[in-house]
């Protein structure tokens, strides 16, 4: 499925199991999610990490709401701690259907982002191991002066920007180097179209999704 | 660059504030662990949410730095929005609800700078933006985390940890690190 | 008129600020090789960004005069056309690419020209394999050596078919292999192509013989100038002889306390830049790390201040470096960083002295003796003024100081002498000798300035094929 319309339905979904209160709304979504993980040759990790990873916010937000909601709504209870697995699996549909490179390519295209958005971002992205180690550098040094800094020392983002300040204007200077104007028309290489049927399938997914939210089930 | 505010976005900026965004991400990731412990600590109790709502300042400050280090109208939502998105992909815990939250945190920071008509970005706009993300976020939590349905006593003390935590964090913090830079003068020359 | 006209041309990055050139003329033709020197730091950077238009888009105000190429205003050009007349190789190789890899960097270029898609797939196998890219297009710039990158950068730039290519001290980062490959291919780019070609870098060993002509730039008078036929030789001279006039050192006593010593030893990003079977470095000498550029220097000052991880055993005082606290190890044994930058944690020069001295070991330095060292170093009556505008050679010499004074009995020190004019340079030397010779410090140095460097040193260690050995000469 094209990226723009999946993250399109993916959002909408999102959006309305913030209010909805209908267990079997966010059950639904978890098996869609599995199905599309089966399908898409998910590793066991991935079914792990899926499975743990919202287990402790589940249990927190089960555990308030059984000793301190007003009437103690055990099915409220239940609605808010499935929830937080169906968002896990939502993110987890969307990331197991395409790439990040992809989606910023078909918001592009497709959704018509501007291009200094969709670029900007994607060169920033190539800098995660630099800024990683930037960090390293920042603590390191601190240490060698004879100062501990924690996350709350103002030194850390400040010398963490003083570095993306020049990393910021060697990569505009770079890619405008590169010939890349801002929002300026570009060809592509890679065409991403929205075939039809997509059209119709996020229509009746959405369509079902009403009807799970809408209903009179719990 | 000339005097008059200049509100469009340029290339320099979009990275800036994505590098930013995964800075922040980088600094905070340990927080995580904290987060968990304090969690694992506060579930059976059942007071899990404070633990929430104690860090929260920390996924929040990407906003007011935003709005700080580049001064145009709705470059908080925006610091926000991207911020989330670089969470979204590098993995972040919540997934495709961190985007959503991030659109949500950005509008509340931003409102106080707009109720400053973006003319001053000092310990009073960013007060007034810690307070107004706090009311944004946490009506929204009132449904989406299902705040609604505690006692009062617990939604009023949820709302003041909150608002402690993001004031110290996006207001105390920003503005420590927003005074480095201004006296370093290595913000954008005029 | 020539190819490219500078005219009255006078650029400042602050308006009523400091200017960097000043009421410059010059002139460029078609078809040469051209070869731009100067201190560190003078302006050679901002000319070239000046000349593709990078500035004042970005930073700085154009105060007066303009830039023709080939008759067209640089200023009155769009991007676009800018990118397909003049492009800029930049002097950092990693801070250049938008895209993941080699390969999608050049469809990013290609696309942004509107090129037509079905002509990129020919277009860019025929600029990988010029530049001997074509094996690793598809690797992730992140995984590249410096030199791999810079072979990437010159395939983009291929890729734009530019007329002009700018060259921002490309090599800094670059093994002498790959040197020599891409002057090759730039010279060819010349001869063969009629692409106008200008470089700036203050190293100018090899281009004697690949340049049309030498300019100059003179940070008294801000401008450049063309170097005549007797200046132009004893530029060349200089480096000549630089590389030459290699002096008699010790080799250690092998029975020498040891500070460092490797075992089985392998350290680099991706490939092993380094692996070493067995080395010792000893305590309470100085020094001096010498070896081509990119072939790991920096990564072992990484490894054994811990920035980084390593293969084998590392020790220091017998002590296995992985397993000791940063804490505490890192003031004993420290790094003074390659960008003075990374060194500072304030703001002024004051605070930045006054962190230093309160942080100061047993054997740090007295109030009065950083006093006279500022007076000496020239740094006196700068209390107040912001770290990061001081000029680079102040920040170097402040770096250097701050370092010192806190009594750190072992220091590690990356490229100390860049931005430093002879002077600063044997002062700086000076404090270093002293260390070691009354205070009974350790210190390694890298440097790629070797004169006069003998006098100081003790030990002279060289990095080569991914090997370290001592030296008898330097």
């Amino acid at each position: 499925m094209n990226p723009t319309v999946l993250l399109a339905v993916v959002l909408v979904c999102g959006i309305e199991l913030s209010f909805a209160r209908v267990i079997t709304a966010n059950l639904l979504v978890i098996i869609v999610g599995v199905v599309v993980l089966v399908y898409k040759h998910a590793g066991w990790r991935t079914y792990l990490r899926l499975l743990l990873v919202p287990l402790l916010p589940a249990l927190g937000v089960w555990f308030s709401m059984a000793y301190f909601a007003v009437d103690h709504q055990l099915h409220y209870a239940w609605v808010l701690a499935t929830r937080i697995y169906a968002y896990s699996f939502l993110g987890a549909i969307f990331t197991f259907s395409t790439t990040v490179s992809r989606t910023l390519a078909s918001l592009e295209q497709n959704a018509h982002l501007p291009t200094t958005f969709v670029y900007g971002m994607l060169a920033a992205l190539n800098f995660v191991p630099k800024i990683r180690s930037e960090v390293t550098t920042i603590k390191a040094s601190a240490q060698m002066r004879g100062i501990t800094l924690h996350f709350w020392s103002p030194q850390l983002m400040f010398k963490g920007i003083l570095a993306a300040l020049k990393w910021s204007e060697s990569l505009a200077e770079a890619m405008t180097s590169h010939g890349f104007a801002e929002n300026q028309p570009r060809t592509h290489y890679l065409v991403i179209q929205i075939p039809k049927w997509n059209y119709f399938a996020a229509i009746l997914t959405l369509a079902i999704f009403q009807i799970f939210i809408f209903s009179a089930w719990p | 660059m000339n005097k008059t505010r200049n509100n469009a976005w340029h290339l320099r900026d979009v990275i800036l504030l994505t590098l930013v965004a995964i800075l922040t991400g980088v600094l905070y990731f340990g927080v995580v662990f904290l987060y968990n412990a304090l969690s694992v600590a506060l579930t059976p109790l059942g007071l899990a949410p404070f633990g929430n709502d104690l860090i929260l300042g920390l996924w929040t400050l990407a906003a007011p730095l935003a709005a700080c280090l580049l001064q145009k109208i709705g470059s908080a939502t925006i610091g926000e929005i991207l911020a989330s998105a670089v969470e979204a992909i590098m993995g972040g815990q919540w997934g495709i609800s961190t985007l959503i939250s991030g659109f949500i945190q950005g509008i509340g920071s931003e409102l106080g700078f707009t109720f400053t008509a973006y003319k001053r970005y000092d310990m009073v706009s960013l007060s007034l933006s810690a307070l107004t993300t706090t009311i944004v976020t946490f009506t929204w939590d009132l449904f989406q985390q299902g705040y609604a349905a505690y006692h009062l006593w617990m939604i009023i003390a949820l709302f003041f940890t909150r608002l402690l935590s993001i004031w110290l964090f996006g207001a105390l913090l920003v503005h420590a690190v927003v005074k480095l830079l201004e006296r370093s003068h290595m913000l954008r020359a005029e | 008129m020539s190819y490219i006209d500078v005219t009255d041309l006078t650029f400042s990055y602050v308006q009523g600020g400091q200017q960097i050139l000043q009421d410059q003329q010059l002139r460029f033709d078609q078809g040469t090789f051209n070869v731009l020197t100067g201190p560190s730091g003078s302006g050679k950077s901002t000319f070239l960004r000046l000349l593709c238009g990078l500035f004042p888009q970005f930073t700085g105000h154009l105060l007066a005069g303009k830039i023709l190429l080939d008759g067209q205003d640089v200023g009155q050009m769009s991007v676009t056309q800018r990118a397909r007349k003049i492009a800029l190789l930049f002097q950092v190789p990693s801070e250049q690419f938008a895209m993941p890899t080699p390969r999608e960097e050049l469809v990013f270029t290609l696309e942004n020209l509107r090129t037509d898609p079905a002509e990129i797939p020919t277009r860019l196998e025929r600029v990988l394999a010029f530049t001997g890219t074509t094996q690793f297009a598809d690797r992730k710039f992140t995984t590249l050596s410096g030199g791999e990158q810079q072979r990437a950068a010159l395939s983009v730039i291929l890729a734009l078919d530019a007329d002009i290519i700018l060259l921002d001290e490309p090599f800094a980062n670059v093994d002498p292999q790959t040197r020599a490959f891409l002057l090759k291919r730039l010279a060819a780019l010349v001869s063969e192509q009629g692409k106008t070609v200008i470089i700036s870098d203050h190293d100018l060993t090899d281009y004697q013989f690949v340049a049309d002509y030498l300019y100059v730039l003179d940070p008294a008078k801000k401008q450049i100038h063309l170097a005549d036929p007797a200046e132009r030789a004893q530029r060349f001279k200089a480096f000549d002889q630089q590389k030459h006039q290699a002096v008699a050192v010790d080799l250690p006593q092998k029975d020498g306390p040891v500070e460092f010593a490797l075992h089985d030893f392998a350290t680099g990003y991706q490939q092993n830049l380094l692996s070493q079977k067995q080395f010792q470095l000893f305590q309470g000498h100085l020094t001096v790390f010498t070896g081509p550029n990119g072939v790991g220097k920096s990564t072992l000052f990484n490894a054994i201040a811990k920035l980084q991880g390593y293969r084998g055993s590392l020790t220091w005082h017998e002590q296995e470096i992985a397993k000791l606290k940063a804490k505490h190890y890192n003031r004993k044994v420290a790094l003074v960083f390659q960008n003075p930058v990374s060194q500072f944690m304030q703001v002024t020069v004051k605070e930045e002295l006054e962190l230093s001295l309160k942080n100061r070991l047993a054997n740090g330095w007295t109030k009065d003796q950083v006093q006279a060292a500022l007076v000496d170093l020239d740094l006196a009556g700068r209390q107040e003024q912001v770290v990061y505008q001081l000029s680079e050679g102040q920040k170097r010499k402040l770096q250097i100081l701050l370092m010192l004074l806190l009594g750190v009995p072992t220091l590690l020190l990356d490229e100390p002498l860049t931005g430093l004019d002879l002077v600063s340079a044997n002062k700086i030397m000076g404090y270093l000798q002293r260390a070691v010779k009354t205070e009974g410090k350790t210190v390694i140095m890298i440097s790629h300035q070797l004169t006069n460097l003998a006098q100081y040193a003790d030990y002279h260690i060289k990095l080569d094929h991914k090997e370290l050995s001592y030296e008898a000469t330097l």
